[in-house]
């Protein structure tokens, strides 16, 4: 009997000790990355559209979701003539005219498709609330730091570009990560695209470096290839070579059910939306190109 | 309460130079242009005053606009996070208000509604609450928070109070009105595509008359639509029709709504730059461009309301101003 027990007491130490080894080293200090997966995007529908399928497979795995909008969705709302205007859930009124949406109202909208979106992933979502470089009063443009801008005085912390001057700015993404200390991050590209993408990439870049700096356990960062202009090749297509392959196609449903929650952006046909604007050209197929891989 | 001098006292002699005219301009239009046409004209500017700042009788994107039984006018100043009362001519009387989210504080306000004690209830939008402040403006109570439950909002825009002091508020992204007594305790609410059999699409200011019909802008159908109090729709009315072209009955975003004394309904159709007037029964009856006969540039009509003397306000977001018309009878 003694002997039998003995010999179980070692089995299950070897037991032990190979699911020890087979676990993957990490440099830092204390435990490891949580299983926790955020995505970064810029405006409500950009988690959806850079990595949707990506984000739903990781979840159904068991990983903790984190979608953040890292403005205040102050731009962007067309509500009468999205290019998918007739999509469901629309009313239609008959105009002929495409027609912005002034700053406040645009952040309610966006705000509340953006909580409608993580909820079908399953998500928490996070708002980070810096500012638009540009928003709309009523129907007119206004830039950020004209008079216009500055009387508006929309809520809100600094536009997302100049945030990443500034280490308090810096530091609310930081916080956030260490709060999450999540496997995997993905956001933008640093280079290219539209300027409050690019802000929300180096933002991103900046703290997930000063989180590894400050040993805190993240993973890996991966950014999209869309835009990306950091090497020769991709100079000539603005399309970087990827090094991530997420097969998404058991998870498409769930990127378009939550991508069809930004009505004021796709009208409710997402996926259209995303195969014209080419942010995941192959569909099935999610790609990234890791920036950082803080697992090795 | 503090009563001090009118803000802005060099143009008080303009406006009263340009109230002299306009009365005059009145008289004269009375006379020469026919009936048909006086009616596309049923207002004559009386009255203007504010601008751009945050000092008193100065506003940032001024919102709603309400008056009591003492014709005294209420301005949501939105972009000061504050409430300023005036009497019937725009001397400043008080304010009250600054950003936060304490009691007293406001964080983006929209709306406001006088009941028959003359206090005021205020759509803290973006805090989504309710306040009620006293005549002067001391804070008394509150209710709401962000939420999908009773009581609670998702962006609380307007709101408007029955003869029985009943608030009805539009809580506009749960799509529906809830109702409240005038110590702010939940009593019911409708508005679900449901419950109506159609989805409002960003609505925005509520008028209740005096039979206790709900007239609601619903801002992007670009129509109007009347209620029962418990929300059995009654009427709905309007189309999108913008520009030169569009007819009495057609709006570019409706928004402020008001009611005067007969039960006849006057719209803010931002757009198109003009108040329309409707009869009870939604039919279209005159309507205004809403800028002075001395002055050519439109202005974006966003807040409503009408005083016991027929006088008519309109707040300017854009402008941060207000606007005093009288009808032409």
């Amino acid at each position: 009997m003694i002997k039998k027990l003995y010999v179980m007491s070692v089995q299950w130490l070897i037991l032990i000790m190979i699911s020890v080894l087979w676990t993957p080293v990490l440099p830092q200090t204390g435990s490891g990355p949580e299983k926790c997966i955020m995505v970064f995007g810029a405006h409500a529908d950009d988690v959806d559209e850079i990595a949707g399928g990506t984000f739903a497979k990781y979840i159904a795995m068991g990983f903790k979701g984190v979608y953040v909008c890292v403005t205040n969705n102050l731009a962007g709302c067309n509500l009468e003539k999205t290019p998918f205007f007739n999509g469901p859930g629309f009313t239609v009124s008959d105009s002929p005219l495409k027609y912005p949406v002034g700053g406040l109202e645009t952040n309610q909208i966006r705000s509340e498709e953006a909580k409608a979106a993580a909820a079908v992933y399953g998500a928490i979502p996070v708002f980070l609330d810096f500012c638009e470089p540009e928003i709309y009063l009523g129907r007119k443009v206004i830039i950020y730091g004209t008079q216009d801008f500055l009387n508006y005085n929309p809520p809100g912390k600094r536009q997302v570009n100049l945030a990443t001057r500034y280490s308090e700015d810096v530091n609310v993404v930081y916080e956030l990560l260490k709060q999450y200390r999540p496997e995997i991050v993905i956001t933008h590209t640093l280079g290219g695209e539209k300027l409050d993408h690019e802000g929300t990439a180096y933002m991103m870049y900046l703290a997930f470096k000063k989180a590894m700096d400050n040993n805190v356990p993240v993973g890996k960062l991966w950014m999209t290839v869309n835009g990306w202009l950091l090497d020769k090749t991709s100079r000539n297509n603005g399309r970087g070579k990827p090094d991530v392959h997420i097969d998404v196609r058991n998870h498409l449903k769930t990127k378009y059910e939550a991508l069809n929650k930004h009505l004021s952006q796709n009208g409710g046909s997402g996926r259209e939306y995303v195969i014209r604007n080419q942010t995941q050209p192959k569909e099935v197929i999610e790609e990234f190109i890791t920036v950082i891989d803080n697992t090795k | 309460m503090t009563r001090i001098s009118h803000p802005l006292n060099h143009a008080g002699i303009a406006m009263r130079k340009l109230r002299l005219i306009n009365t005059f301009l009145s008289v004269l239009i009375s006379i020469f242009v026919p009936f048909g046409t006086l009616a596309q004209d049923a207002g004559i500017l009386t009255g203007r005053w504010g601008e751009f700042g945050d000092k008193p009788g100065q506003f940032k994107f001024p919102a709603m606009i309400a008056s009591d039984k003492n014709s005294n006018i209420y301005i949501v100043d939105q972009h000061n996070h504050r409430i300023q009362k005036f009497d019937d001519e725009g001397t400043f009387i008080t304010m009250w208000g600054k950003p936060g989210r304490g009691p007293g504080e406001f964080n983006f306000p929209f709306g406001i509604a006088i009941d028959s004690k003359g206090f005021v209830f205020v759509s803290d939008m973006n805090n989504n609450r309710i306040q009620k402040f006293s005549p002067g403006g001391e804070f008394i109570s509150s209710v709401g928070s962000y939420g999908t439950s009773d009581g609670q909002f998702k962006y609380p825009y307007g709101i408007a109070i029955d003869s029985n002091d009943v608030l009805y508020v539009i809580d506009a992204f749960n799509y529906r009105i809830q109702k409240f007594n005038a110590d702010l305790n939940f009593l019911n609410k409708w508005g679900t595509q449901e419950s109506i059999g159609f989805r409002l699409y960003m609505p925005h200011e509520i008028a209740v008359d005096k039979n206790g019909k709900i007239i609601l802008s619903d801002r992007q159908n670009h129509r109007i639509s009347i209620f029962t109090s418990e929300g059995a729709l009654v009427k709905r009315f309007g189309r999108y029709g913008e520009g030169e072209d569009a007819k009495g009955g057609q709006f570019s975003e409706p928004h402020g709504v008001a009611l005067d004394e007969r039960g006849e309904i006057f719209i803010c159709d931002r757009y198109n730059f003009r108040i329309q007037k409707f009869n009870s029964e939604g039919e279209s009856q005159s309507q205004w461009v809403t800028s002075g006969s001395l002055d050519d540039s439109k202005h974006f009509p966003l807040g409503i309301t009408s005083n016991h003397h027929g006088s008519i306000y309109v707040t300017d977001h854009y402008a941060h101003c207000v606007q005093k018309y009288a009808l032409v009878k």
